[in-house]
């Protein structure tokens, strides 16, 4: 009873925590401008992170290691650098749009300018790090971010024509304003959104937090493949809705309020204040993770003693970098810099750091010397090669579509 | 010394042997915090980058990564730190007589 209940909460958490505010704003971008002829994008980009998280957590769980521990003992100290650097600043950007994700959905609530809520979301989020238990974090984060199901609701609410929705989705739309670049440019963004770096370092890192060991592995497994999946619907369902409402009146989405319009137009207040619920505990729960994944990533790389699991006097430098992590996203954000512009960067630079990490763990994950027994399978390399070749050619097209098309616009 | 300055240096036995693609360490017992010790160096005759830890074992999969990697780095060898005679920037000589060991972990 207790394990099940377990593996219920572990895929419960994983759907609320799969959405951030890349998702959100990348979808609902996308929907209000293609409709739902991108959704396949999504549909690659899950699966992605679905193939990728099960590597390195198997290899996590099994072997011990976290993705950078690997990164730096695999790769050579040159390309590990390189390799650390680009991970380290795409992080950095994420966890800037993230600060700035809960702030927007607090001014939502609140009125109060989204300037003003920053230093205390990025306070928020440092005392959850110090003071909360890991498991708890996670689990309180991931819950309360699945009232993002109310993008799913909102949907059906709309009661939208469910074949064109179908037509869009395998057809595409025409979209006579809309050039080929702009097209592709978004597809890349859709899939960083949904294969970001971060989900990687922390659902890795996570797994030897929690003390993970080969018994954990079915665990594991049903989080990312039904997790992360049904993850994958809420992203649709924020698609789905822009589509239905944005795209016929011509509105784009700039601001975080457009991403709820429909919403609030098929459910109401009600409906409205649970998405916004689930805004600040989704984008809170993501710049929870990827404040973590900032100390992760150079703690491991240098050899420091890190994790929640030590009391922080036992991984100073370890708290001390997330501390300037945060100080630095905050400044960034006070600037005035535009928290949607961030996402929509971060997640296509995201897609260009995406071989870095993704190389080093399928290579150990099919090495018998740290995985024993549980080595890639054939089947598993097949499809994880396939990805090799997409995560790579999305990598070398991300650069010149954003300069081709700047940035979308 | 930093590993960095060893790595990619051109290596020469009486003619030149290739460069050196990574560094072999190991350590004395299985007690934590101990320092791990320099055994040697591994001498690619064709790459200077790193060979992913290809070398250490058989692994072949995945596959075109595996086959792409040992080709650029076939005829790797791994030479004990004690058969190196003289260190210079970015060049090693090694003392003649040098023994070639296999890279592989025993």
């Amino acid at each position: 009873m207790k394990k099940s209940f377990g593996v219920a909460l572990g895929i419960l958490t994983a759907i609320g925590g799969f959405v951030d505010i890349g998702d959100l704003v990348t979808n609902a971008v996308v929907g209000s401008r293609f409709g739902l002829s991108l959704g396949w994008a999504v549909v690659v980009g899950v699966i992605g992170i679905c193939v990728f998280a099960q590597m390195a957590g198997r290899v996590a769980a099994v072997s011990g290691r976290a993705t950078f521990e690997l990164i730096r003992e695999r790769l050579g100290p040159r390309v590990a650098v390189l390799n650390l650097s680009a991970s380290f600043m795409i992080n950095l950007m994420t966890l800037t749009a993230e600060i700035g994700g809960v702030a927007l959905a607090l001014q939502l609530v609140s009125s109060v300018d989204y300037l003003l809520w920053v230093p205390f979301a990025a306070l928020a989020v440092w005392l959850v790090i110090w003071r909360v238990k890991f498991s708890i974090m996670e689990n309180v984060a991931g819950l309360v971010g699945l009232l993002l199901i109310g993008f799913a609701v909102g949907l059906f609410l709309l009661s939208p024509d469910w074949g064109e929705l179908g037509r869009q989705a395998v057809q595409g739309v025409s979209t006579d304003t809309e050039k080929v670049s702009t097209y592709w440019f978004f597809a890349v963004a859709l899939f960083g959104a949904a294969m970001t770096p971060y989900e990687v370092f922390f659902f890795s890192s996570g797994a030897v937090e929690e003390g993970w060991t080969e018994k954990d592995l079915a665990q594991s497994r049903a989080n990312v493949l039904v997790g992360f999946p049904l993850g994958g619907l809420l992203s649709l369902a924020i698609a789905g809705c822009a589509a239905v409402v944005l795209l016929p009146q011509l509105i784009s989405v700039t601001a975080l309020s457009q991403v709820m319009l429909p919403v609030a137009m098929a459910g109401g207040k009600l409906l409205l204040a649970v998405i916004i619920l689930g805004i600040v505990a989704a984008t809170a729960g993501a710049a929870l993770e990827t404040t973590l994944s900032a100390g992760y990533t150079i703690a491991q790389f240098l050899g420091w003693p890190w994790g929640k699991f030590r009391p922080p006097a036992q991984a100073a430098r370890f708290h001390l970098l997330m501390i300037i992590c945060l100080i630095v996203g905050v400044g960034t954000l006070l600037t005035g810099v535009d928290p949607i512009q961030v996402t929509e960067i971060s997640v296509i630079f995201s897609a260009v750091a995406l071989p870095l990490t993704y190389l080093p763990i399928l290579i150990v994950a099919n090495d018998p010397e740290y995985m024993g027994e549980h080595v890639n399978g054939q089947a598993l390399n097949g499809i994880a090669l396939i990805y090799l070749v997409i995560i790579l050619a999305a990598a070398i097209a991300a650069i010149p579509l954003l300069i081709i098309t700047g940035a979308g616009q | 010394m930093i590993i960095t300055d060893l790595l990619g240096s051109r290596v020469f036995g009486p003619d030149f042997l290739g460069f050196v693609s990574d560094v072999r360490f190991f350590l004395e017992s299985e007690t934590e915090g101990q320092s791990a010790r320099l055994y040697g160096i591994l001498i690619s005759p064709h790459a200077r980058s790193s060979s992913l830890g290809f070398e250490r074992s058989g692994v072949r999969s995945p596959w075109p990564i595996a086959a792409l990697v040992r080709w650029r780095h076939r005829g790797s060898f791994l030479v004990r730190w004690s058969d190196i005679e003289r260190l210079e920037v970015g060049r090693i000589q090694l003392r003649p007589g040098f023994e070639r060991a296999s890279p592989e972990l025993p």
